[in-house]
């Protein structure tokens, strides 16, 4: 009932927000446009900054690769035409060694160039990651609502493995591409002014098609990404439904829909990428081959007439093939920097996200508690324009009280325990611990003295012992066992084969429902919060666990104000205090035989059934 | 060595199914069978593309030796003009390889896909009851790239370069043996060291991914439990974990990366050294006069050494994709492979059933050596009968009803419809007569109308109407402001507990099945939704075999036949009255149902206030006399 409870509050949160049009983070993430986003670009560069010395180097030694690749065809060139044609061996000997010293060099530049890009992309990617967890620790929980877990894995592993490529490879290999462009034309133009004009006509058909490719093979892609996402869909709802398609006897049409439509369509959108790639590469090769011959035509009439040497044609020849490297990566790479642009669209866009509760600039800690809490005329509203989920309540409790919320599904019970752990700020009215508002007081030191039991058990995958000591990390094995005993889960703990060092399987598939809720109680008395907070599960477990249940629950609450969203009858007629609820109101308030006294809606229930 | 390892397996190991290297790798070739033409196509697009690449540089050498020397202009002009002709039908023959191999590498991974899907589709229940979604699709998805980069890469390049290589091999060394050796004594070292990457990038890139994997869990865990981190205040204990972890990400990730930045220049370099070997040498030996040597021919020699370099590099990337391709086949064809346990025989029986049920001594179990479910069960029901199944958790109720649309198979003893053994029956024709409301209402993600006809999607939209009618659900869904259109959120998230079972009990009526079964689940949904659902229950029984796991005293009391389970055998069987009785088990359960359902009531009205419907109240005071005279009845 409380999910439910949840849920709704979640919706109402959502439609809400988008009437006072403040956006959710989902809405910003769909606001991107595709293109080029100078604050994106500028803040992606400030994390290249304390990187400063390493991408200095990286581009020396870049530059110093490709000069060594720019100057090494005119080299074979001299040492043919000087050395070898006119059997000059030392100039054949300089040649060869003068070529033999510029690669050893490029290359031992190319080495530090990606050790030091490699070093600055993954520590980049290390900083971003940190960042984005630590961002999501600070987050409200509210956040998590409209958050899927997918998509924040998304951000934090796939979109950060994007942008590594943009902050090392593409934005080196960029200056890369283009300082080789303009190398070998410079030394083109160098050599010989003529050839260089074929060479240069070549370059910009090459240009002109790369563009043309870029934008289709662009559309193509995003195709394929978006058909592949399908497939994604459909297996994992086959898979799961698995049960339900065979009790309907639907396989041969749940495969028919599945190669017909959805494979189909994936297999056909990768195939109409293929055809665009496939058309691109061959036509670059078509046009080296094209300018190859035209070189040699041309460049072989210039040699005719004495006007060039052999050794220029051929360098010009090694000239034309170099060009196609860097255009065909430049096309690549302008595609893969608008995906970059987009996935530090959406991570900037998350580490930005503020949170709803943020502490006070003056906020203290809150020193040891009583535990007394009171409710000074709090309204709440999950948004500005919102319905209020409570209204003018009041409410005073005494330390070490029991408090009972009793009301159907909506009337504000799981809200009013949400605010004493300030997952949510009041809109009007207080709450406050001790005297003091809860708002002037840290959010970790609040939270440190208030434990929480929800309906749900969330264990964390490690052992037994790992999660009972998450109440407390500097618990003692001893402590660990003491608190498991209290609350009477020391002996099947003790039954599984490997004990307290048993492995919780992911989401802690292991255990009954019952077994989880116990480990959660002891988790929950390590901490030893001097305020708890319960809400009661629901779902069916069998007599005897649940009878261990409310035996551990006694043990659990004994000394602590405590705050029960109460299932159980005698949870309610144990407490100290009932409040009935209805609507976001208190309608009633009392103990059991007070309410039974005051014979309202409590005594008109109780006696009724 | 992939061989030999092989067959110590086998020999090891005769049962355990054979997955060596070489074996998957010739399996995956298998599906290439299909495409044959298309094979055909993109390998004469790679020989050509081949052959019009090593023949350039060697028209090169003529225009230098001959055009250049011998002073002819018209040469230059054919030369030239052949030059642009063979580029462009390498242009031509680069398309038709290209585009032919990354084709026939996603109609492959289209077909291995099928076969995935229809294999996991058709697999019995205890296949699912072991195996974890989201492995399966990990291996549809990744495992499925990782072959279809393979034949679009790896094979094809390979095969590319392969031929590459014989055909620049074999002209150099025709052309100049000796110089042709010179060139190639740097590309030795260069097929070793390609190979000991290979070796040491692949555990590195496992490591990788492991790490990869504990980040992600880490960032899973957090975000599903982050009420819990925030209760305990554990943030920073989070976020130190996680440092660490990406610390360990960021060390496995440089080591894995410091592989490559050897690799990349020093293959780079052993490239480079061919060239100079080539001038240095040629260059020598053209002094001394060596016959066949000339400039053209050390030209023509620097260029083929050039066509090598590139496609070289990519050597280790190719020796890399394929042993993950090995491993990425071995996962795919695990799924792929796995027995089917429950298939229909060869001559099944397809016939319209009558609804006449027998269990003749049957036992169950799960494994071979886990202890039976069931234990000799034997019942009977007729056509039209309501049996009511109840017991203890774990009693082997869920099992009972499994076994009736042949989910699980007996290991014992035969369960008949209309006296034929189940499994002679066709497995569809039997399941499409059978309707089923399972303990969790599973929706998919579809309109409201496609989910009540997933069983039978031709249906009209009045049979559809008429169902969610009979399900009490017409109501609700027609508030809807799409109504039957309203698509269901993924797993159905939109719906309440309550409406989506009483959805699901549309579906399992539109079927008109002969036979019902019935997990009565109705613990989530508050009084109200509760009255609603057994309301539609009790009216699609109406002339059906119902088989009804039974939580509720007013379901068990209509039933026509009441099974008691206790470990897997029945221990009492009859009618209410006979069994009250007789005592026993059943009556305790009564007895504690009634309890129970008095206290779980109780519960439910005080959280549910004020909403408790008038007819509820009526049947609470029936109860309560029902229990007064049987307290008064039993009592000493």
């Amino acid at each position: 009932m409380a999910v439910l409870n949840h849920r709704k509050h979640k919706q109402t949160a959502a439609q809400d927000r988008t009437e006072t049009k403040e956006p959710t983070i989902l809405e910003i993430e769909d606001d991107h446009k595709p293109g080029f986003d100078h604050d994106v670009t500028g803040r992606l560069f400030t994390y290249l900054k304390p990187h400063r010395r390493e991408l200095s180097i990286a581009v020396v030694m870049m530059m110093l690769s490709v000069i060594t690749n720019v100057a090494s065809p005119p080299i074979i060139g001299w040492a043919i035409d000087e050395g070898i044609s006119k059997q000059n061996m030392s100039v054949l000997f300089a040649g060869v060694f003068a070529f033999i010293f510029l690669q050893a060099l490029g290359f031992l530049g190319f080495r530090i160039q990606l050790r030091n890009m490699a070093l600055v992309g993954q520590t980049i990617i290390k900083t971003l990651r940190d960042q984005l967890f630590d961002h999501i620790q600070y987050l409200s929980i509210s956040f998590f609502a409209d958050y899927e877990v997918g998509r924040l894995l998304a951000r934090i592993i796939n979109d950060v493995n994007v942008v590594r490529e943009a902050v090392t490879f593409a934005a080196v290999g960029t200056i890369r591409e283009v300082l080789m462009l303009f190398g070998i034309i410079i030394s083109m133009l160098l050599i010989n002014v003529p050839l260089t004009a074929v060479a240069f006509t070549v370059l910009v058909v090459l240009m002109l098609i790369a563009n043309f490719w870029r934008v289709h093979a662009r559309a193509a892609y995003l195709r394929v990404s978006d058909s592949n996402a399908k497939v994604y869909a459909e297996l994992s709802e086959a898979f799961n439904g698995v049960r339900v398609t065979q009790a309907f006897a639907r396989q041969n049409h749940n495969f028919a829909r599945f190669t017909d439509e959805i494979n189909m369509a994936s297999r056909d959108a990768t195939e109409r990428a293929a055809l665009i790639a496939s058309l691109f590469y061959p036509t670059v090769e078509m046009i080296g081959g094209v300018a190859t011959g035209a070189l040699i035509f041309v460049g072989g009439t210039l040699v005719l007439d004495q006007r060039i040497s052999v050794g220029v044609l051929l360098a010009f020849i090694l000239y034309i093939q170099q060009f196609f490297f860097p255009i065909r990566l430049l096309a690549q790479r302008y595609n893969l920097l608008q995906n970059v642009i987009a996935s530090a669209y959406r991570i900037f866009k998350l580490m930005d996200f503020p949170a709803d509760i943020r502490d006070d600039i003056n906020a203290d800690e809150l020193p040891a508690i009583d535990g007394r809490i009171r409710f000074e005329d709090v309204s709440f509203r999950y948004s500005r324009d919102g319905e209020l989920v409570l209204k003018n309540i009041n409410l005073d409790v005494a330390p070490g009280s029991r408090v009972a919320f009793v009301g159907h599904t909506g009337a504000g019970k799981t809200t009013i325990v949400k605010l004493i752990m300030r997952f949510y700020d009041v809109t009007a009215g207080r709450v406050t611990i001790d005297g003091r508002d809860i708002r002037r007081i840290t959010q970790n030191s609040l939270r440190r003295q208030i434990g929480v039991v929800p309906q749900d058990t969330h264990l964390f995958s490690g052992t037994v012992m790992d999660n009972i000591r998450y109440g407390r990390l500097d618990a003692s094995d001893e402590e660990v066992v003491d608190a498991a005993k209290a609350v009477g889960a020391h002996h099947f703990i003790t039954e599984m084969a490997d004990g307290y060092l048993t492995e919780i399987q992911e989401g802690g598939a292991v255990l009954s429902t019952g077994q989880r809720q116990l480990l959660a109680f002891a988790r929950a008395l390590l901490a030893d919060p001097r305020i708890l907070i319960l809400d009661e599960a629901t779902s069916n477990i069998d007599t005897q666990t649940e009878r261990q249940i409310q035996q551990a629950l006694e043990y659990l609450l004994l000394g602590r104000t405590s705050f029960v969203i109460a299932h159980r009858l005698s949870t309610i007629t144990s407490a100290d205090l009932i409040v009935v609820m209805d609507h976001g109101e208190i309608i009633e308030m009392g103990s059991h035989q007070e309410l039974l006294d005051l014979e309202g809606v409590y005594h008109q229930l109780f006696t009724l059934v | 060595m992939a061989s030999a390892s092989s067959a110590s397996q086998l020999d090891a190991a005769p049962a355990a199914p054979n997955y060596s290297a070489l074996r998957i790798w010739f399996r995956l070739l298998r599906y290439l069978g299909k495409y044959r033409l298309w094979v055909t196509i993109a390998a004469f697009g790679i020989i050509g593309t081949n052959i019009l690449a090593v023949a350039v540089p060697y028209i090169l050498r003529d225009v230098v030796d001959i055009g250049i020397a011998r002073q002819e202009s018209a040469y230059m002009l054919s030369a030239g003009a052949l030059v642009v002709c063979l580029g462009l039908f390498r242009g031509i023959a680069a398309f038709l390889g290209r585009f032919f191999g990354e084709r026939l590498s996603h109609y492959v991974s289209y077909d291995i896909r099928n076969q995935i899907y229809d294999k996991v589709q058709r697999q019995s229940f205890s296949y699912h009851d072991s195996a974890q979604v989201g492995t399966i699709i990990t291996r549809a998805i990744s495992d499925v790239n990782e072959i279809q980069r393979y034949f679009n890469y790896g094979l094809m390049d390979g095969l590319n370069i392969i031929l590459l290589l014989i055909g620049v091999i074999g002209i150099m060394l025709a052309t100049s043996p000796l110089l042709a050796l010179i060139a190639f004594t740097p590309l030795v070292p260069l097929a070793l060291y390609s190979n000991r990457f290979v070796m040491r990038v692949h555990p590195r890139w496992k490591k990788v991914m492991d790490r990869m994997q504990v980040l992600s869990n880490h960032i899973q865990e957090n975000a599903l439990g982050a009420e819990v981190v925030r209760v305990f205040a554990r943030e920073p204990y989070e976020i130190e974990r996680f440092h660490e972890e990406n610390q360990n990400l960021y060390d496995e990730q440089l080591d894995f990366i410091t592989q490559w930045i050897t690799f990349l220049p020093i293959s780079a370099a052993l490239a480079a050294a061919s060239t100079a070997l080539v001038l240095l040498f040629g260059g020598l030996m053209e002094a001394q006069g060596m016959a066949n040597i000339s400039v053209g021919l050390i030209v023509t020699f620097n260029a083929y050494v050039l066509l090598l370099t590139q496609p070289l590099r990519f050597v280790g990337f190719i020796i890399l994709l394929t042993t993950q391709a090995a491993a990425s086949g071995e996962r795919i064809f695990e799924v792929i492979d796995a027995p089917e346990s429950i298939v229909s025989k060869r001559k099944a029986i397809k016939a319209a059933i009558n609804g006449h049920v027998r269990f003749e001594n049957v036992s169950t179990q799960y494994h071979s050596s886990s202890p039976p479910v069931l234990n000799r069960v034997s019942l009977e029901a007729q056509p039209g009968d309501v049996v009511a199944i109840i017991g203890l958790t774990g009693s082997g109720k869920t099992t009972i009803a499994n076994l009736i649309p042949r989910f699980y198979d007996v290991t014992e003893g035969r369960v008949t419809i209309d006296g034929i053994d189940a499994r002679d029956f066709d497995l569809e024709s039997l399941r499409s007569q059978i309707g089923i409301v399972m303990q969790q209402s599973l929706l998919f993600n579809a309109t409201i109308e496609e989910n009540i006809a997933y069983g039978k999607p031709l249906a009209t939209q009045e049979q559809v109407i008429e169902a969610a009618t009979s399900a009490n659900a017409h109501g609700f869904i027609s508030e809807f402001p799409k109504g039957y259109q309203t698509e269901v959120g993924e797993r159905g998230v939109t719906l309440s507990g309550g409406q989506k079972q009483r959805i699901a009990i549309a579906r399992a009526l539109l079927i008109d099945p002969r036979i019902l079964i019935l997990d009565d689940a109705t613990s989530s949904v508050d009084t109200q939704t509760e009255h609603m659902i057994q309301q539609a229950l009790e009216r699609i029984m109406e002339g059906r075999t119902t088989f009804i796991i039974a939580q509720r005293m007013s379901t068990i009391l209509k039933a026509d036949q009441i099974i008691v389970l206790r470990d897997g055998a029945i221990i009492q069987q009859g009618t209410h009255e006979t069994l009250l009785q007789d005592g026993g088990l059943y009556e305790e359960i009564y007895k504690l149902q009634l309890e129970e359902q008095e206290r779980v009531r109780r519960e439910a009205i005080i959280a549910g206030i004020i909403k408790v419907p008038l007819e509820e109240r009526r049947s609470t005071q029936q109860f309560r006399t029902l229990i007064d005279r049987l307290a008064g009845k039993y009592s000493p």
